[in-house]
């Protein structure tokens, strides 16, 4: 390549790579001019990338089991009763400042309002207990002074003789609800999940922010009860199969499996031989039904989809019957409901009810700290690499610092466009390491070409011969790692599928930086001095010879 | 020609062998007695909870002060969090700090109670209303993922194996293969008997294990399959071909354990908590696979390719010997047919 050719082509790939760069790491700021009438901000690709629950956070809930309520909601419904509790009673000519004070000076049945606000406040009161190490003793939970959760008294616990006892009954329960939900939300394949017990009675989960329509997910996970088909929406009606606590589903279900047709949920429901004639004969009678010709499944007291049969001439008769999700169901809706109909299949139903608190979005707070250490690192990593390569290896080192800021940009392109791609501990390992890889197979290509070179031969062989030499050893690495990471992404889940992905692409754009990028980069540099100085510009102490040409 | 040295690396498989199945013993026994030592984040932990009403929110940077005020009374009350979580909605928020599970009840309650009258005294954040929650958390165990993990690394290891037997020798892929589980071995145990808190990311970390120390065999092997293609170093005895070719690739494996090192220090170090969780387990995977392949890799191979040679030559001298033999008998009948 002709010197002007090259330095243009150096130019531009410098320009290039410095827009791309700043393009991804630049910060925020306001676009001084304005895009459409308006003042626009502008985010670098950096600021867009999602980050895994350990470095960004995520969203929570909190399942409270029937019977079980926050100390938060007893004070505020407590507190609630009191005051109006103490309102009527004042009104009624009591005098005192507290409930009890009140009630010792009113004469009960003078005023009904007063009658039922005392009453109220005094049910409710009396129908918690406080989960504490005074009314429940060591054994149970060590050192709580304060509760943070409060018991339902003969339902929960029961009173024996000054202390309260738990409901051996309701917490093997929910030790195996917990149990349950867990393998549900396992299910879900998060690149992060957390469910733990909190306060030993009530279930909190943590999912990524990758999580779609969140509320619908926390609340379907939550279903309790048996799986159960039914002629109608009315849960009062007997089913014909399963409910709550009753027959046993599998004799009729052998699973249930979701699928999606024209981008719409389908749950697909696979009949034992029992099922497939008793489903038959049931659909064969339910659509004659002028008034709601349709079957539905229910998981406890919740419909989870409903087969219409306004259209058939006879039953279904198959093993599988595939039925469409409810229009306002997305396919993550659909999938979450085969994820519980089959957990009701495979591990039983649960018998506690639930109610979930509302969804919170949480931020992990060394984060934010954290990711910038972390891009501070990068920039040291790749200023070190590039400082040694250009100092051993001039010209050659010129090309693998194009070639690393290359391999980056594509990095970072990728976690932050591709979908579901997200930045945790584990990737972020994956990039190093790939990175790392890149700059010990340069060196490795770099090394070889040196040594053609002190052998005899031109600039130009050397680097074919160099290259050529490197090839199979360069590819059995980047093949080896890339068929490794491939097959590891099918196998694992969560953070591990996360990781494998990322080195896969990590592998992949690392391989083709090596072979292509840096021997093009390598390519136009050359360029840039006259033949006679390219050794030199290369860091290569042999005299050039004569027949040192392109 | 590369010099030698008059120590040898390749002729003490043994005590490469021996140094992982001692750490191995030692992890096994400490892991069966104790257990690995799991992170707030996947064990029991105790959490403070200081819950704010929608004030809080109305402001930018609010919560950031309540956060600096409550960080200030717990470093007062000479206590530190492992991680904090903050949260928001429209009726207000809330901060969550982890303590590890040996903290006192009663301590995070009258840490608490100073937290909410310091909140009284300061100008700004007194107008809200506060509350705390002192709670207890037990982590539900991922087993799925786990044993996922297990497999994957399982997988992992075959397929090292399978490709290096086939594109380089049977006998590297089989060192490759005992280096892998070396490693990981290596890693785990390391982490178990120097206590290192283990998250759920330890699995991730073991796959991360396998895979360096997969880069680090074909590292290690490149050069030999290279080297043994010269004639210099097919005349060479296979055990001096060997110590010749693992003194050549001792040098770019430990420079890569160091750049790998160093980096993913920096990372443990400045990385935040969950960086750390990962890091300190990869790190020793790293130091594990620098060591095998610098030293544990070239012995197999030395020794695998020691009993290839004379199973070759014992084949041979076996063929050599029938061949005599029927050459022997030959002759006889030849000698019998003429008489």
């Amino acid at each position: 390549m002709s010197k002007t050719k090259s330095v243009i082509m150096t130019t531009l790939l410098t320009v290039v790579i410095v827009v791309l760069s700043l393009m991804c790491v630049v910060p925020e700021f306001t676009i001084p001019f304005r895009v459409n009438g308006l003042w626009t901000k502008y985010n670098s690709v950096v600021s867009v990338i999602n980050y895994g629950s350990d470095l960004g956070g995520g969203y929570s809930a909190v399942y409270y089991p029937e019977g079980i309520v926050s100390a938060q909601d007893y004070n505020t419904q407590a507190k609630y009763y009191e005051t109006n509790a103490i309102d009527e009673l004042k009104a009624a000519g009591a005098t005192g400042d507290t409930v009890q004070a009140l009630k010792a000076t009113y004469t009960a049945g003078s005023s009904r309002d007063a009658d039922t606000a005392l009453k109220n406040y005094e049910d409710y009161v009396g129908k918690y207990v406080a989960y504490t190490t005074a009314n429940f003793g060591e054994d149970v939970i060590k050192g709580v002074t304060d509760a943070a959760i409060y018991l339902e008294k003969n339902e929960v616990c029961f009173a024996e003789d000054d202390a309260f006892v738990l409901n051996e009954e309701f917490v093997e329960e929910f030790g195996k609800a917990v149990q349950i939900m867990a393998k549900r939300f396992d299910k879900k394949n998060f690149s992060f999940l957390q469910v733990s017990k909190k306060d030993d009675f009530t279930v909190q989960v943590k999912v990524p922010y990758t999580a779609t329509d969140v509320d619908t997910l926390f609340e379907q996970m939550g279903y309790t009860g048996n799986i159960s088909l039914r002629a109608s929406a009315d849960v009062s009606n007997t089913p014909w199969w399963g409910g709550i606590g009753n027959e046993d589903i599998t004799k009729y279900v052998k699973n249930v499996a979701s699928s999606t047709t024209l981008g719409a949920g389908v749950v697909q429901v696979d009949f034992t031989k029992l099922g497939r004639e008793d489903f038959y004969n049931i659909t064969n009678t339910m659509k004659d039904n002028e008034t709601d010709p349709k079957v539905y499944f229910y998981v406890g007291e919740n419909e989870v989809i409903a087969l219409d049969l306004s259209t058939q001439k006879e039953g279904f008769d198959g093993d599988t019957v595939y039925i469409p999700v409810s229009e306002t169901l997305t396919v993550d809706g659909a999938e979450n409901l085969t994820i519980v109909m089959d957990s009701c299949i495979e591990q039983g139903a649960i018998d506690l009810k639930f109610t979930v608190s509302q969804t919170v979005d949480y931020t992990v707070g060394s984060g934010a700290g954290a990711m910038m250490a972390i891009y501070i690192i990068f920039a040291l990593l790749v200023l070190g690499s590039i400082a040694f390569f250009i100092v051993r290896y001039k010209g050659l080192g010129l090309a693998h610092a194009y070639a690393l800021l290359s391999f980056l940009i594509c990095m970072i392109m990728f976690v932050a466009f591709l979908p579901g791609m997200l930045l945790n501990a584990s990737s972020v390992f994956a990039v190093a390491i790939t990175a790392i890889l890149l700059s010990l197979v340069n060196a490795y290509i770099f090394e070889n070409i040196r040594k053609g070179f002190n052998t005899g031969k031109t600039l130009t062989s050397a680097i074919k011969a160099g290259y050529k030499s490197s090839l199979a050893p360069v590819l059995d690495t980047h093949i080896l790692l890339f068929a490794i990471a491939f097959v590891l992404y099918f196998i694992s889940i969560g953070e591990m599928a996360v990781f494998s992905f990322v080195f896969l692409l990590g592998a992949l754009t690392s391989g083709i930086a090596t072979l292509l990028l840096t021997r093009y980069y390598a390519y136009i540099t050359r360029g840039l001095v006259v033949r006679s100085q390219q050794p030199n510009f290369y860091g290569f102490k042999r005299e050039v010879s004569d027949d040192d040409q392109d | 020609m590369t010099k030698t040295n008059s120590f040898k690396i390749t002729d003490k498989v043994l005590i490469w062998l021996a140094i992982p199945v001692v750490l191995l013993i030692a992890g096994l026994i400490l892991f069966f007695v104790l257990g690995f030592n799991p992170d707030a984040s996947i064990a029991d932990s105790k959490s403070l909870v200081i819950t704010h009403d929608a004030f809080v929110n109305s402001e930018e940077g609010m919560q950031d002060d309540l956060h600096e005020l409550c960080a200030q009374e717990i470093k007062d009350a000479k206590l530190s969090f492992i991680d904090y979580a903050v949260s928001q909605n429209e009726m207000g928020g809330k901060i969550e700090y982890t303590f590890a599970p040996e903290t006192e009840n009663a301590t995070l309650i009258a840490l608490g109670d100073d937290i909410i009258s310091a909140l009284g005294e300061n100008n700004t954040l007194k107008f809200g209303i506060y509350s705390r929650t002192v709670s207890t958390n037990v982590v539900n165990y991922a087993y799925d993922y786990i044993w996922r993990a297990a497999i994957s690394v399982g997988v992992a290891l075959v397929i090292a194996f399978v490709y290096i037997a086939v594109r380089y020798r049977f006998s590297m892929g089989l060192a490759a293969l005992i280096c892998g589980i070396a490693d990981l071995a290596v890693m785990l145990s390391l982490t178990c008997i120097l206590r290192i808190p283990v998250t759920t990311a330890l699995a991730t970390a073991a796959v991360f294990a396998v895979l360096y120390s997969v880069l680090v065999s074909t590292v290690s092997f490149n050069r030999m399959r290279n080297l043994f293609k010269t004639e210099e170093y097919q005349a060479m005895p296979v055990t001096e071909a060997m110590e010749q070719a693992a003194s050549q690739t001792y040098k770019r494996i430990a420079l890569l354990g160091i750049c790998a090192v160093v980096f993913f220090v920096l990372l443990a170090i400045f990385g935040g908590a969950a960086v750390r969780a990962f890091a300190l387990p990869v790190i020793l995977g790293v130091l594990a696979s620098t060591f095998s392949g610098v030293c544990l890799a070239p012995s197999l191979v030395t020794v695998f390719k020691v009993q290839g040679e004379n199973m070759k030559a014992a084949g041979e001298e076996k063929v050599r010997l029938a061949n005599k033999q029927a050459e022997e008998e030959r002759a006889k009948k030849r000698s019998a047919k003429k008489d």
